[in-house]
């Protein structure tokens, strides 16, 4: 086994543009945006979010989840993880994995619970309870506890040998569908449902903006005004498949991880640290710039991650950049689900010849460094081999290759 | 293979060896000064950021930077301490005026993201949160990884009321009535030559197998303390002790921990 083409067959996705990925497309297909302020949860910060419309208790119901305690990043998780295995399972006619493992993405895990345990922690009655899923790990075996929904995903499910998960921030899921993608390709799995899930909260929301970098106006990506990034919720998971092109919505060529080794949350100006996750992707896909259809972007809007990463497209295409955009404009940064989130939209897009919802939006202006000027839906791209990146704090920085079948 | 059937989940295929390691504990530090020799960057890391990220320099020791093909961390909670502050900053403050440096630092992959920027290494780069698991993670990836070079792989974890709080709810590590808490990082340098000891495979939820050799990390909690991180930090400590043969060294500490098979020329 080993050294086999590793095959998308199924996607998974919920974010404040849809519950699921064709509520998603069709949101994109719209143009509309879904960023407003938060509802959900208490803040003070009065600035556009990207929230999932529907609150836990409907997540709930719908999921038919009757755990006394589970984060909303679970939930979101689980929304996203059951559409996948389904997506799969239909797709391919039921193929289960003989070795399958669940790898998952977050940043802040149960924080959202977390934060119901502190605020009343000084109070006499805090519920302690709330603690207990406040690591990355516990939304990751909350979601596995609840996956099967079905006698054929719970046959799926007793093909899913082993769990763990990945916290890297806003590259979590980025990593998750890499790790995955070794282990197939090494041959340890057959099948890997990777992806990552978070859900908003005080905490992240008052950490951006502690360091300055939320834009109290919609964001604008790769725009010479754009002044900081939205954050979003939400989760997306892909089901990877060793050697099985049925069905397949394309296949996963390549991938790449590199440490900046600059600082803890800024990028270098020139972008090393994504010009290099992008060229060791290109490297493992034995494909050359040129052959590049499309980038999906981190474009957070944020001045120094979009010039970093304009800066490090710059010198990997040779000044022939290919059509680019971001998402972030539609359902926000979501922090360690994006990767996962947006790489569900991009491999619809392949399956479906057509990166039109992927046109940017807020932007009118090029940065002046740089000239560069997002895909603005025209004209129409089949894309084969799409790029799709995400940068996290601690410099690191996630390349993932998509391509037509 | 016996051992790949019945005992561990991932063999790898060949023996991989361990070029160096180091732990560090409150009560056995390792020489931060000399190992992160910038006193500003000192001044603003965490005492835990502090203990891991030198630790993981001290166990990389003088291998080439070029020749490092991975730094791959683990951790149970990360941060607690960090993230706390930041919570109740948040709280008190009611959300304004925050210094955003705890928010930062409370990241899970600081460690990895601080031990690159201190070696100039930029190479593949990544963290595991999954409890006591995200080490069987860790090693699992660092060895399949080690055909392109040394990897660095290691565990951290610190002590906090919230810890402690945190553990009493899940029911972890009840011996009687009370486990001291404890702290602390182990790291790995695995790959390049060897020089007699490997790591023949790893579990990540067998404290119960059998092997004729075993070490439980139990036996080491007056010494260490109890927490997520255990097994890194008594792997190296047994290491270090270079008691010999083929010794299966088992976290029992925590519920469904990991664990890993040692051989020792």
């Amino acid at each position: 086994m080993g050294g086999e083409r590793i095959y998308v067959t199924g996607i998974g996705a919920v974010s404040a543009a849809g519950n699921d990925v064709d509520g998603i497309v069709g949101a994109l297909k719209s143009g509309k945006t879904f960023l407003r302020p938060a509802a959900r949860f208490e803040t003070a910060l009065q600035m556009p979010v990207g929230e999932v419309g529907l609150s836990d208790d409907e997540l709930r119901a719908l999921l038919g989840v009757d755990a006394n305690v589970i984060s909303r990043t679970s939930l979101l998780g689980l929304k996203a993880v059951r559409e996948a295995v389904s997506d799969h399972l239909r797709r391919t006619g039921g193929i289960v994995p003989k070795r399958g493992v669940f790898i998952s993405g977050t940043s802040v895990g149960g924080m959202d619970l977390s934060e119901e345990f502190w605020k009343y922690r000084a109070m006499e009655g805090a519920d302690c309870s709330c603690l207990s899923v406040h690591d990355p790990g516990a939304s990751t075996l909350s979601i596995l506890s609840s996956a099967p929904d079905s006698p054929e995903s719970e046959e799926f499910w007793r093909g899913v040998a082993n769990s763990t998960t990945i916290s890297t921030a806003c590259s979590s899921a980025g990593n998750a569908i890499l790790l995955a993608a070794r282990m197939l390709r090494a041959g340890v799995v057959d099948i890997a449902i990777a992806g990552g899930t978070d859900s908003l909260c005080r905490f992240t929301m008052n950490g951006f903006n502690s360091l300055r970098i939320l834009d109290g106006d919609f964001c604008r990506p790769f725009d010479e005004s754009r002044a900081g990034l939205n954050l979003g919720e939400g989760a997306g998971y892909l089901v990877l498949s060793a050697g099985r092109a049925d069905g397949a919505y394309c296949s996963l060529e390549g991938w790449g991880n590199a440490a900046e080794a600059y600082h803890q949350t800024a990028s270098t100006p020139e972008g090393i640290g994504p010009g290099l996750s992008m060229e060791r992707a290109l490297e493992i896909a034995g494909i050359m710039p040129g052959d590049i259809s499309f980038i999906n972007t981190h474009g957070t809007g944020t001045p120094v991650n979009d010039l970093a990463e304009s800066n490090a497209m710059l010198r990997i295409f040779g000044g022939n950049v290919p059509p680019f955009s971001s998402l972030k404009p539609y359902f926000g940064h979501t922090l360690g689900a994006s990767e996962s989130l947006e790489a569900a939209v991009v491999c619809r897009a392949i399956a479906d010849g057509d990166c039109s919802m992927m046109r940017s939006s807020g932007f009118s202006i090029p940065i002046p460094e740089t000239g560069l000027v997002p895909y603005n839906g025209e004209p129409e791209i089949a894309p084969v081999n799409v790029i799709s990146s995400a940068f996290g704090f601690g410099g690191n920085c996630v390349s993932l290759i998509f391509s037509k079948v | 293979m016996m051992l790949k059937d019945n005992i561990l989940e991932y063999v790898p295929e060949c023996p991989c060896p361990v070029a160096s390691c180091c732990f560090a504990t409150p009560a056995e530090p390792v020489d931060v000064k000399s190992l992160i020799p910038d006193a500003n960057l000192r001044r603003r890391m965490g005492p835990l950021l502090r203990l891991a990220a030198a630790c993981g320099m001290a166990a990389l020791g003088n291998v080439n930077p070029d020749n490092v093909a991975g730094i791959i961390t683990s951790t149970g909670l990360g941060f607690m301490k960090d993230t706390v502050s930041f919570a109740d900053m948040l709280i008190d403050r009611n959300e304004g005026m925050l210094n955003p440096s705890p928010f930062m630092q409370s990241t899970f992959n600081t460690v990895s993201g601080y031990i690159a920027l201190l070696g100039g290494i930029r190479t593949y780069n990544t963290a595991y949160v999954h409890r006591s698991g995200g080490f069987a993670a860790a090693l699992t990836d660092a060895m399949m990884l080690v055909g392109d070079g040394n990897v660095l792989v290691g565990g951290f974890d610190e002590a906090s009321p919230e810890v402690d709080e945190y553990r009493c709810k899940l029911g972890c590590w009840k011996r009687g009535d009370f486990l001291p808490l404890g702290e602390g990082a182990g790291f790995l340098c695995l790959g390049g030559v060897d020089n007699g000891v490997r790591i023949l495979g790893v579990h990540s939820s067998r404290s119960t197998l059998e092997f004729d050799r075993k070490v439980l990390c139990s036996s080491y909690i007056d010494r260490f303390g109890a927490f997520f991180s255990i097994l890194p930090v008594v792997l190296c400590s047994i290491i270090g002790e270079r008691s010999k043969g083929r010794i299966l060294v088992v976290d029992d500490v925590n519920p469904g921990g990991p664990a890993v098979l040692l051989e020792i020329d």
